[in-house]
């Protein structure tokens, strides 16, 4: 499967297939509840170009664009 | 002060996770703020409350620490946590933990229980939102769950309350932490990380039951989201919540602010009256009342705007506005090298520099805290607007009161407006870092429960007076000194004495400085008179042009300064207050750095002697050029 991150669109269901990136942001990430399998669902988008709201199970958390991009996705 | 045998229990958990509230059952809301020593980061301290005390009604210390995912810190704040937990603190160490976690967000919140156990911390776990699991029909089994954690667990209800007396039982039954053995070695791995969760995401499996994956307050607060975090809809409420925001620390606080004054005012007279040798106020009254009095005042005058900020920025935290808002402001923030989370500091500017670099603590990028901190001061701070008011009353004194407002609000756009352009340039020659994220947690959106964001804001205002209170007051009194000293003989007119005291020596002295900017060494006095705090300036030029108008009142006051303004001349017979100098001198006052205040929060807030001289270098020094450019370019053929 190709590493090449899924520009990812509001509205989508993903499957989070790996966290690459800035260690200190991998951990980061993953403290704050992201895995590898985790489904997340791209809920909207800030406006002025701003952070995408992501949401993880119960949760609802804002990352910014080169956040998300840690997270290697696939659409389910 | 502390008895050293009583157990300091520490309570640690994810931000948002009901922790502070736990803490205001567990202390009755009573707490003290004390700093660590070597960081600026503060944490809560209370003692346990009568109904906290349970069976053997024994005392104990709570201590709140900053949100925290996980003990490995990644911002200052989180580093707080993790030395409470292993550093002993100056009233003794901490020997009980209770980690709180957010029952409806529990298999997120597990990490730290797993991170304890390896820290050999001792802990009880607070499941808490026991109300919203109970709404939702979740229901977890404590016993199984206690015993996969291995440590006690007890539901809290953070409303009513239920829960409280167990949990203290849970800590009782446990053993304090045996500090020889606890402690934490380097950063997990992912590995470990994924690990953990993954362990904290099977105990929510097989433990808690419910019905749906979100609770109903989750789905509306998403809901919600659409219309808060619209293109649209969302911007336009966060302009309206802004100048809400705003116009209350203003309109609001004004009556409160007269009061003050007037109370002070009141004190100052009484005292005055009091120390009088042969019918007029002698030298002691007019320290007391002149050098001391006033200056208490100018430090509290601005204490009902502060509090009203804190109150206000309180409010929008609670409801879970703020991180929406943080969310919205992070893109068109991030380009100027700022985060959204700058918000909060920068806004608090607008009221007082003081608390606005308090706020900016908790920044995780270093890199982002320092360009916020660095252009702080251009903000419009509310001691600029007595100097601005005067200088505008003069400048458009023929034209309908409706005028003024109009260039003031255009100079808080401006004072905008600058700190934008200072933040760019800063972010072009700052070497670039990589730690700066947002990631930002958006809560549910609660109800703020009102006694609690009263008892946080008037700490937070006590904290403002402790660290701005001691400088402004010790400058407003080596300023009445030095305008005081030498004392002239009895009858000498208020401005002679003052060109001949100690100040008024310095001001002719530097009136070479001043001149270019069209003003003479009396408001060269006022200049550095403001130096104590912005808002001398009007009161000092009062003195220097030998105003009086009635006692108390205000507006004769205003007004004979006003008419003194139109009529002074300098040495050589020029008008000194014209449109140009005026002009300039706003300028001045809106880029200059006065605020001794401002340069001793800056040097605590940064551990950085030169950040605070630079700041304080740069800014007055492009204040002046700027002041005498304008004066220079406008001054032929105007008024």
């Amino acid at each position: 499967m190709s590493k090449s991150a899924h520009a990812p669109h509001v509205g989508e269901h993903l499957k989070v297939t790996d966290i690459v990136g800035d260690k200190l942001l991998q951990n980061r990430l993953q403290e704050m509840g992201f895995f590898k399998g985790a489904e997340i669902h791209i809920v909207g988008k800030a406006p002025l170009g701003g952070p995408l709201l992501v949401e993880i199970g119960a949760t609802t958390i804002a990352l910014r664009d080169e956040e998300l991009k840690c997270l290697i996705t696939s659409k389910i | 002060m502390l008895n050293h045998e009583q157990d300091i229990v520490a309570l640690v958990g994810a931000p948002n996770s009901g922790k502070t509230t736990l803490y205001n059952w567990l202390t009755n809301s009573k707490y003290k703020t004390v700093n660590y020593p070597g960081s600026t980061v503060d944490y809560a301290i209370g003692s346990a409350a009568a109904r906290a005390k349970g069976d053997s009604s024994k005392d104990f210390w709570v201590v709140d620490t900053p949100g925290t995912y996980s003990l490995f810190p990644k911002s200052p704040d989180e580093e707080v946590t993790r030395r409470v937990l292993f550093e002993a603190l100056p009233q003794g160490s901490v020997g009980k933990v209770i980690l709180v976690c957010d029952g409806t967000q529990l298999d997120r919140h597990l990490l730290m229980a797993k991170q304890f156990k390896e820290a050999g911390l001792s802990f009880v776990m607070a499941v808490t939102m026991r109300d919203q699991l109970e709404k939702n029909k979740m229901v977890l089994n404590v016993k199984s769950f206690s015993e996969y954690v291995g440590a006690p667990v007890v539901l809290f209800d953070g409303v009513l309350g239920a829960g409280l007396i167990e949990l203290v039982k849970a800590l009782e039954s446990i053993q304090p932490t045996s500090q020889k053995n606890s402690g934490l070695a380097q950063e997990w791995s992912q590995q470990q990380i994924a690990g953990a969760q993954e362990w904290g995401r099977e105990a929510t499996k097989r433990f808690l039951k419910s019905a749906h994956a979100r609770t109903e307050a989750q789905i509306k607060s998403a809901k919600w989201d659409h219309f808060f975090l619209h293109p649209t809809w969302g911007l336009l409420i966060f302009l309206v919540v802004m100048s809400a925001l705003f116009s209350s620390i203003f309109w609001a606080a004004a009556p409160l602010m007269d009061a003050v004054d007037a109370g002070f005012s009141w004190l100052g007279d009484a005292v005055k009256n009091h120390f009088q040798t042969n019918g007029q106020t002698n030298l002691v009254g007019e320290f007391l009342a002149d050098g001391i009095i006033s200056s208490f005042a100018a430090v509290f005058v601005f204490v009902p705007q502060i509090f009203i900020l804190f109150l206000g920025i309180g409010w929008l935290e609670s409801s879970g506005y703020l991180a929406r808002a943080a969310t919205l402001i992070d893109r068109p923030f991030s380009k100027l090298g700022l985060s959204g989370r700058s918000f909060v500091p920068l806004l608090s500017g607008f009221a007082c520099a003081v608390p606005a670099m308090m706020a900016a603590r908790n920044l995780s990028s270093s890199r982002d805290k320092w360009i916020t901190n660095f252009i702080i001061p251009l903000l419009t701070c509310s001691a600029r607007l007595p100097v601005y008011a005067l200088l505008l009353s003069f400048l458009f004194f023929d034209q309908p009161a409706w005028v003024s407002g109009v260039v003031l609000a255009g100079l808080y756009l401006a004072s905008l407006i600058v700190g934008a352009i200072a933040a760019a340039i800063l972010n072009k020659i700052l070497p670039p870092t990589k730690s700066s994220f947002l990631l930002m947690e958006l809560p549910v959106y609660r109800r703020p429960r009102v006694r609690v964001l009263l008892s946080h804001a008037i700490q937070k205002t006590k904290n403002y007076v402790r660290r701005a209170g001691p400088v402004i007051f010790a400058f407003a009194v080596i300023l009445w000194v030095g305008t005081h000293f030498p004392q002239a003989p009895e009858g000498i007119p208020p401005q002679q004495q003052l060109e001949n005291s100690y100040l008024g020596k310095v001001g002719h002295w530097v009136e070479p400085v001043f001149s270019p900017m069209g003003v003479d060494w009396r408001v060269g006095v006022g200049l550095i008179s403001a130096f104590a705090a912005r808002e001398v300036f009007v009161s000092s030029l009062a003195v220097v042009f030998h105003v009086t108008g009635e006692e108390g009142n205000e507006d004769s006051q205003t007004q004979g300064l006003l008419k003194s303004m139109h009529e002074a001349k300098n040495s050589k017979g020029q008008l000194i207050f014209t449109t140009a100098s005026v002009f300039g001198l706003i300028i001045f006052f809106m880029i200059a750095l006065q605020c001794m205040s401002t340069v001793a929060v800056a040097v605590r807030e940064t551990q950085s002697w030169k950040f605070a001289i630079g700041q304080l270098i740069i800014f007055n020094l492009i204040a002046y050029i700027l002041a005498v450019a304008i004066f220079q370019t406008l001054k032929p053929g105007i008024s």
